[in-house]
Order: C-alpha cells, then structure tokens, then sequence
C-alpha cells in the first residue's frame, strides 16, 4: 500500500527526495516486521520468566516440605486446591503434609476427597496404609518396613521410614523416658527402629530432616536403653538446629536424671525462646526444684496454674508449699486438685504427705492407702509392650 | 531425593518449539537448579556456665600408699555366675583395737566362687591392720590370730560385746556370721578368737550389715542383723542385661523373696539369742544398711533399716519392745510413695535443730533420700528442697557419712558410688564419688556439690561400696577409707581446710556399758552443736566411735552435755578445743 502523506503535516518530502518509492516501502515493512519480533520475544520473555520464576504452589510446597515446613506447605497447598480443586496431586501431597505434620483427622479427610476424586489407587493405599501406621495401628507397619528398607531407592521409602518411626514410637515410647524391657522386647523391634532410623537419615540430606532423624535415632536409643548414644544423637540434632525445639526439649528430658544442671540450662534456654509453652514452663520449674531452687520453681508454677497444666503446677506447688513447711497452703491446692483429679495416684500420695505435716497421720494413712489402690490399678492397666 | 531440580521439565509438558535462544536460555538457565543452599548453622547458643572451679586446696589427699594398707575387697565376678551375691561387696571398720588410742582398720575380704563348677563359695581373708602412728599400718592379721578360713564375707560391726573394756567385731556374709572376741595373746599384745558358736551367735541367712545397740537396756550391746534375699544355686535364675545387646547380668533383687532380720540379744556377755520373734519381724525387707540411733528424743537407741527394693524399717524402741512405724514416721518411702533401693544410711543433725535427720543412699533412678525430722516421731523427705537432687540419679549409692569435713560444725555428706550390674543402662558401673557441702540456704540448709574439690580421689570413677570415717592420726579432722568391688581399698587424709578449731569426746559407760543412742549437746557462744552416738550405719562398715565437732564459728565454748541411752545427763565445762576428751559416766572431770 502506497502511504501517503499530506503535505500540509507531514512535511513535503525534500526536493529530489524519492519517499514514495517501492525500496523505501519495503525497508519500512521490514523494520515493522522487525519491531514485531521485538516485541513478540519481549513478550515471550516474559512469559518464559513468569513460567520459571513466577511462583509455584507445588514446588514451594515441596521446598516447604524439604524444610519440614509443614504450615507453609500445607497454606500453599490449599491455596492451589481452592484455585485448582480437580489437582490430584496437589490432593495427594496435601493429605501427605497433613499426615506428616501430624494432623492425622484433616490427612484422613484429604485423603478421602483424594480417593473420591479418582486419585491413584496405588498411591491412595500406600498413604492409608502409612495413616494408619502414624496413627499407632502397627498392623501393617513390619510388612511395609520389610517391603521398603530392602529397597532405599524408591522413593516413597523415606516416607515410609517416617510413618514407621512416628507410628512405632508413639506405640512403644510414648513418653521420652520409656525403655524396653529386655526379658520381654523383641530383639528386632529394636533393630528395625534403628534400621529405619539409619535408612531415614542416609535417605534424607537436607538439614532439617537430619535434625528430625537424629530426634527419632535418639528416642529409639533410649528406648533401647542406650542412654548416651541417645544424648549423643539429640547433641548433633540441636547443634545441626539450635532452635530446633523437639530435640532440645528431649535433651534437657535426657539430661534430667543425669545431669539436672544441663537440663536447667537446656530448659532456660526453651524457656527464653518459647515463653508461652507451658510444658517447657513446667519442666522448668520442676527441674528447679529438683535443684532446691524453690523460689525459681515457684514463680514459673503460678503462671502456670490454668490451662492443660493447672493441676500438676497445683500438686508440684503443694510439694513446695511443703518443703517451706506451710501445710495449710499445701492442703488448700490439693484439695482442688483432687477435686479435678480424685483418682490421681500422685496426688493422692501428696495429699498424704500434707496430713501428715499437719498432724494428722490416720487421714495421712487414708490417703496412702489410696495412693497404693490406685498404684496397683494402674500397674495392672499397663500397655503390654509389641 | 525429592525431585526439586529439572523443574522445567516438570512444569511444562513440552518444550516449546521454534522461539529463538532467549527462551531456549530461560529453560537451560531454570532447568536443574538444584535444591536452594540451606546455608550454615548458627552457632549453638552459649549455655549459662553455672560450675564453679575450684582453685583451693584438697580437701582430702589420698595416702593408701604410704600407709602400708594394701587390701582389696573381691566378689569372684570372674566366674561368670552373675549372682546377686557379687553385687553386695565388702566393708570396713576403724576402730582402736588394743586401746593404745590409735584407730585400726579391719578391712573384710569378700569371697569367690571355686570348684568344678564354680558353686563353692569361699572366703578372701580379711585383714587387720595396726596403727603405728604417723598413718603407718602394719598387717597384723596373723598376730591377732585371723588368718583363719574365711566364708564368703560383706559387713562388719564392732562393739564391746562383754564389756571387758576392749572392743570386739562381728563379720557378716553368706550362711555365716561369726563373732571375734578381743582378748590378750599373752605377750602384751591383742588377738580376736571366733566365740559366736560358743555364745549362741549363729546365723546360717544372708547377713548384710549389722549394727550393735542396748535394746532392751542391760547395758550389753545387742546385734541387729539385715538379712537380703533368698538367693542360692537353687534359685538363680538367669537374667538379661538392661542395657541394650547385653544378652547376661546380674539379677535384680526384685526376682528373689526377702529374708527375715534378726536380732540377737546378748544375755550379759555370755551368750546370744535371736528374739526376732518376740519384736514381730517379717520377712519384708531386704536388709542392706542399719543404724542405731536415739531418733526420738527418748534416749533410747531405735534402728533404721535401708532395705533394698521393699520399704524402709524404722523401730521404735519402746522400753525394750520394737515397734515398727516407717510409714507412719515418713521414712519408709520417698516423696512419690515409692520404696527405693536403699543401701546406705546415717543419721545426724544437718540443720542444726538438734534433732536427728535420716540420711539414705539409694539405687539409680532414684533421689538419695533426706528425712528431714520434725520432732514428734515424724520426718519429712525434704531431698529435693535441700539441694540434694543436683548431683542426678544416675548413680548407685552405697557407703556414705554425716562427717564435718571443713570444720565448720555443719555436718557434710560424702557417698561413694558404684553400679550393681556389669553393664547398667544410661549409667556406668564405675561412678565417681559425691561429696555435698553442708551451707546456708534453700529452706535452711543447702547442699552443695563440691566434689571438685575432694582431691584426686574424687575425679576417679570407681566401684565403691564400704566407708568408714575415723580421725587415722588425731588431728581432729576425720578421715575416710573406702572399699572397691575388686580394687584395692582408698585411705584419704582429710587436710583440706587445716587451722579450725576442734573438739573430741570419747564416751565411756559406767563399767563399760553401752553407749549407743546417747547424744552428745556442745553449747557455744554462738552455736549448739549436736551429735548421736550410732552403732552400725553407712553400709557395711563400722566408723570411730568417738565424736568429733568442728568448733568454726561456736564462739567460746560454754558446756558439753551428753545424754545417755538409759536416761540420766551429765555436763562437763572447760574443755579446751584442739584434743580428744575422754567423758566417763559418773566421772565429772574429763580426762585428755
């Protein structure tokens, strides 16, 4: 198309000047095709740079998950499922997060909304199958050790090593102090524990999961009863993540017996950094007092006297209201503990000890002898060990 | 691994053909980037340091080998049997035996197990050892007449049984208590003859440690046997170490039956009868550690058993007839209701209220236990508000004294540790000793670990059992000896803190009668001291009897009272501080 230009606004093309010819329309097509391409690699290149750099719900939630983040991965992944509901793999990692973060109630439901959306049969029956293994029903938990521990490379076996752990623990050492009783543990309980605690931590590189696994590898060795090598892992835990909160509490609960000055210090430091934890505050206050440092122990007890911890920071006050010789104040505390708790072997035997600081040895031998009923109720209840 | 890298290829299905090099480079530039470097650590936080070092002088020198003592206490652990019995060790006794007023030292030998089977248990001798003076000993086991055939031996108890003036010992062990009378060998010198047959002391049980005490007051010291478990070869029954992979250990004593105790009244000096039946005994307790003490003011000696496993004894002495009441008084469990593994005992007034405390060591796992007395036949288990717990529950605890080591009138604690098992669980058979100073704080009274500065000695794992403290060379500063389970035994000149003040008493009964259960008042200017005369107590062990008081801060000395175990009080004024004071019944002048 021949362009033509008005005299009037254009300008009159220079005397002699040749504007209007064929070579001079063909340059210009050029450059317009040149400045398309221009702006169609700009425009490419940002679209490139928005696919690469633009973020990713899934690979933030997988680097979330690399850091054991499981808050920021489980936020990214439900972000994604309310953009992008039909996402069976965003549905299966999500039931997995949740499952791994230990809200075993929302993985349950993830799963089955996995499950309903068509989701992979053989994915969906690994995960139930490690729910309900975290969850403590060990039924299947040695068959899949067997199947995974013979074979590191796939790679669900870490997370299998994970469930087994978690699940095998919370079954045979639900408290930090439990330890196998040697006439009646297993041999290879104990050894499949290590071995997936081994298999976990050569599996598993990155930082934050070497804490977890040193976390896991110390409560099996105490529950093994190899004290030290248990402190030993916790130490590695906590120097690899200072502020890893699980390993330091369990090293200050490793310590107590052993060392109770580390423990204090152990605690303080938790106690600095978390000052709203309540389990912390009373670890603290009864390390304290295990230290005759009853004024310490005191002042964290009060605050401590609502809440999941109001009645054992009522019983461990009455002890120090005791040790200060004020019975009456000891007896008022109990008094409401056994109110909460009456069948609470512990405060039962407290209470005896306050009759008797305060002369009354026939209430003081009531009280015992509930303490015994309820000693011998409660031994007899006790979990067989698997 | 966790596939973070290649995330081009995971995100797109294709590689978009066609588009020039700038997305080409985008691809390769974001393709494998690999897992973000998670960067260093921060440096672990600095922990408060709260150990103070210390850059004073010992408190105790460790002088076995100048001494001449080179005795050793064995249990033939190397047989391999794992019994109970090799658990238990051996004691020691210091006590003046030929009243040249030196202390001697008796050390029991403990046993092994010979023949084809290794079933034959027998006896390591003991030894007696003369003070020369100087701390010189020299082994006189032969002169006096011991190098005898010995049984499978553990504890030791000494008093003058006849009241002949001269101080006699009865030796504990398995299927065999034998009683050695003090008499001249006829050169001017001393020799101990076996009488227990004679006399009626016959025990076939296993005895532990043993205490002597006028029960029924006769004046004649009476003989309170602990008896353990209801082990023999008969019943042996093999058990799995704690510890993980240990397949073989010594069994706990919680797999055998408790034994009955006994107590042998001693008719005049001339014969012995075992009355257990009389005072009610059961066989509930698995007796390791007694004492006998005034406990209630009464001034009669009642008796504390540390039993193993099973709740403590506490006996009243009711006029003669023994009424136990460790329940009722506090003692017979700790502070969560539990029994614990008690080995060791003592008694003494740590917080200067003039009453007696009771003092226990006890197993791993558990607090040692302090039974703070609150008058009226009641104590309280004030372990954990006297500071005790600092120093852990991963040992065992087994010989232990209330002994002022400073000097200072308060009386300290020392324990000596050592595990029961070959391969105990999250602690270590070889454990180091504790010493806990007696100072201000807490509720009263704190003690304070200060095993930093016990010497050399004290930094040195070990497996302890026996001690007997007793002033060696009459400084008026007490010292220790300590047993091991197969190593030689430990002699520690207490030098620590020299230049204070002291004061000792000798007490001697009219006609020699006995005087446990007496308790002795130093009144000073600023400060009343108070001490108990014991029979038994620590484990296994006899101590000096005589009593010591560190005179550092008493201010000017006013009186000394001493309370007798049969009721009637003498005082005496104008002692002079730096010697040993014999005080004798009826006498009002004592004797340096």
């Amino acid at each position: 198309m021949r362009l033509q230009k008005s005299p009037a606004t254009s300008g009159s093309p220079p005397p002699g000047s040749n504007a209007n010819t064929p070579a001079s329309s063909r340059t210009r097509r050029i450059r317009i095709v040149w400045f398309a391409l221009a702006v169609l690699a700009v425009g490419l290149v940002g679209w490139g740079g928005w696919l690469l750099w633009a973020p990713d719900p899934l690979h933030e939630a997988h680097a979330a998950l690399d850091r054991r983040d499981f808050t920021t991965a489980n936020n990214l992944l439900a972000k994604r499922l309310a953009e992008h509901p039909d996402d069976s793999t965003a549905q299966l990692l999500a039931a997995r997060c949740a499952r791994r973060s230990g809200d075993l109630a929302r993985a349950f439901d993830l799963l089955q909304q996995y499950r309903e959306k068509n989701g992979a049969t053989e994915a969906y029956t690994l995960e139930s199958d490690l729910l309900r293994v975290q969850a403590g029903n060990l039924a299947d938990a040695d068959r899949l050790f067997a199947v995974y521990s013979e074979h590191p490379e796939l790679p669900d076996t870490p997370l299998v090593m994970e469930a087994f752990l978690e699940g095998k623990l919370k079954a045979l050492a639900p408290r930090a102090d439990a330890k196998a009783d040697p006439a009646a543990a297993e041999p290879t309980v104990l050894t499949n524990l290590r071995r997936a605690a081994d298999l976990w931590l050569q599996l598993r590189p990155g930082r934050a999961d070497q804490v977890q696994g040193r976390v896991w590898l110390a409560r099996v060795l105490i529950f093994a009863n190899d004290h030290p090598g248990g402190v030993t892992a916790l130490r590695e835990a906590t120097t690899l993540d200072p502020d890893h909160f699980e390993a330091r509490f369990h090293l200050a609960l490793s310590l107590a017996q052993q060392s109770p000055e580390e423990a204090w210090q152990q605690l303080t430091y938790l106690h600095t950094r978390h000052p709203e934890n309540n389990y912390v505050s009373y670890g603290l206050a009864t390390t304290c007092r295990m230290l005759g440092r009853l004024k310490e122990s005191r002042e964290l007890l009060e605050g401590l006297l609502t809440g999941p911890t109001e009645i054992s920071a009522l019983v461990e006050l009455s002890q120090i209201d005791m040790d200060e010789g004020k019975a009456a104040d000891a007896e008022r505390r109990l008094r409401k503990a056994l109110e909460m708790a009456p069948d609470n072997p512990e405060i039962n035997i407290a209470m005896s000890r306050c009759q008797q600081l305060a002369g009354r040895p026939a209430e003081a031998e009531k009280y015992r002898k509930r303490f015994e009923e309820l000693q011998a109720k409660r031994h007899k209840h006790a979990a067989p060990k698997s | 691994m966790h596939p973070t890298s290649c995330l081009a290829s995971r995100r797109f299905g294709f590689v978009p053909p066609l588009f020039g090099s700038a997305l080409a480079l985008l691809v390769a530039a974001g393709a494998c980037s690999g897992p973000k470097p998670e960067g260093n650590p921060a440096s672990p936080p600095a922990l408060p340091s709260t150990e103070q070092p210390y850059t004073g002088p010992a408190w105790f020198r460790d002088v076995t080998d100048q001494t001449g003592i080179n005795a050793t206490c064995s249990n033939g652990e190397e047989a391999d049997q794992f019994t109970i019995l090799e658990s238990l060790g051996a004691g020691v006794a210091v006590f003046d035996y030929d009243n040249d007023g030196r202390l001697d030292v008796l050390v029991i030998g403990g046993g092994y197990f010979d023949g084809p089977n290794k079933t034959d248990l027998k006896g390591h001798p003991c030894k007696l050892y003369r003070n020369l003076g100087g701390l010189k000993f020299a082994d006189v086991t032969a002169v006096a007449g011991l190098d005898i055939s010995w049984w499978y031996t553990h504890g030791v108890a000494v008093a003058d049984y006849d009241r002949d003036g001269f101080l006699d010992f009865v030796v504990t062990g398995y299927g065999r208590i034998e009683l050695f009378h003090n008499e001249s060998d006829g050169r001017g010198g001393r020799r101990f003859v076996a009488v227990g047959d004679k006399l009626g002391l016959k025990d076939t049980s296993w005895s532990t440690s043993v205490g002597w005490g006028d029960i029924d007051g006769d004046g004649f010291p009476d003989l309170y046997v602990c008896h353990y478990c209801d082990w023999s070869w008969a019943n042996n029954p093999l058990c799995r170490g704690m510890a993980a992979g240990v397949e073989r250990d010594v069994c706990p004593p919680q797999k055998f039956k408790p034994l009955i105790h006994a107590l042998f009244k001693n008719e005049g000096g001339k014969s012995f009868r075992d009355v257990s039946g009389e005072h009610n005994f059961k066989p509930d307790g698995c007796g390791l550690g007694v004492v006998l003490a005034d406990l209630n003011g009464d001034a009669r000696p009642d008796i504390y058993v540390g039993n193993d496993a099973t709740n403590n004894f506490l006996f009243f002495n009711r006029a003669g007839k023994l009424e136990e009441r460790g329940l009722a008084a506090g003692v017979a469990v700790d502070d969560s209701g539990n029994y614990n593994g008690s080995m060791g005992v003592d008694v003494g007034d740590y917080n200067g209220s003039g009453r007696p405390s009771i003092w226990v060591t006890n197993f791993q796992g558990e607090l040692h236990a302090l039974y703070h007395s609150l008058g009226n036949e009641l104590f309280d288990h004030r372990s954990r508000a006297a500071g005790i717990g600092a120093i852990g529950m991963h040992r065992v605890g087994f010989g232990t004294a209330f002994i002022d080591i400073d000097g200072d009138g308060w009386e300290d604690l020392v324990v000596v540790n050592g595990h029961v098992l070959r391969h105990p669980a999250a602690s270590m058979l070889k454990q180091l000793p504790v010493i806990l100073h007696n100072t201000p704080g807490g509720t009263g009274r704190l003690f304070k670990d200060v095993s930093n500065r016990g010497g050399s000695y004290f930094q040195k794992p070990a497996v302890g059992r026996g001690l007997a403290v007793g002033d060696l060379d009459n400084d008026g500063y007490p010292d220790l000896i300590i047993t091991h389970t197969n190593g030689p035994i430990a002699v520690l000149r207490n030098e620590g803190v020299g230049g204070q003040p002291w004061l000792g008493a000798k007490l001697v009964g009219k006609a020699h009668r006995d005087i446990v259960g007496s308790t002795v008042i130093l009144e000073g200017e600023n400060k009343t001291l108070t001490r108990f005369v014991k029979g038994g107590g620590s484990y296994l062990s006899a101590s000096d009897p005589r009593i010591l008081f560190g005179l550092n801060g008493v201010g000017k000395l006013k009186r000394l009272t001493v309370k007798w175990a049969w009721g009637e009080s003498q005082s005496w004024d104008k002692l002079e501080p730096g010697a040993y004071w014999e005080l004798t019944e009826g006498q009002p002048v004592a004797k340096r």
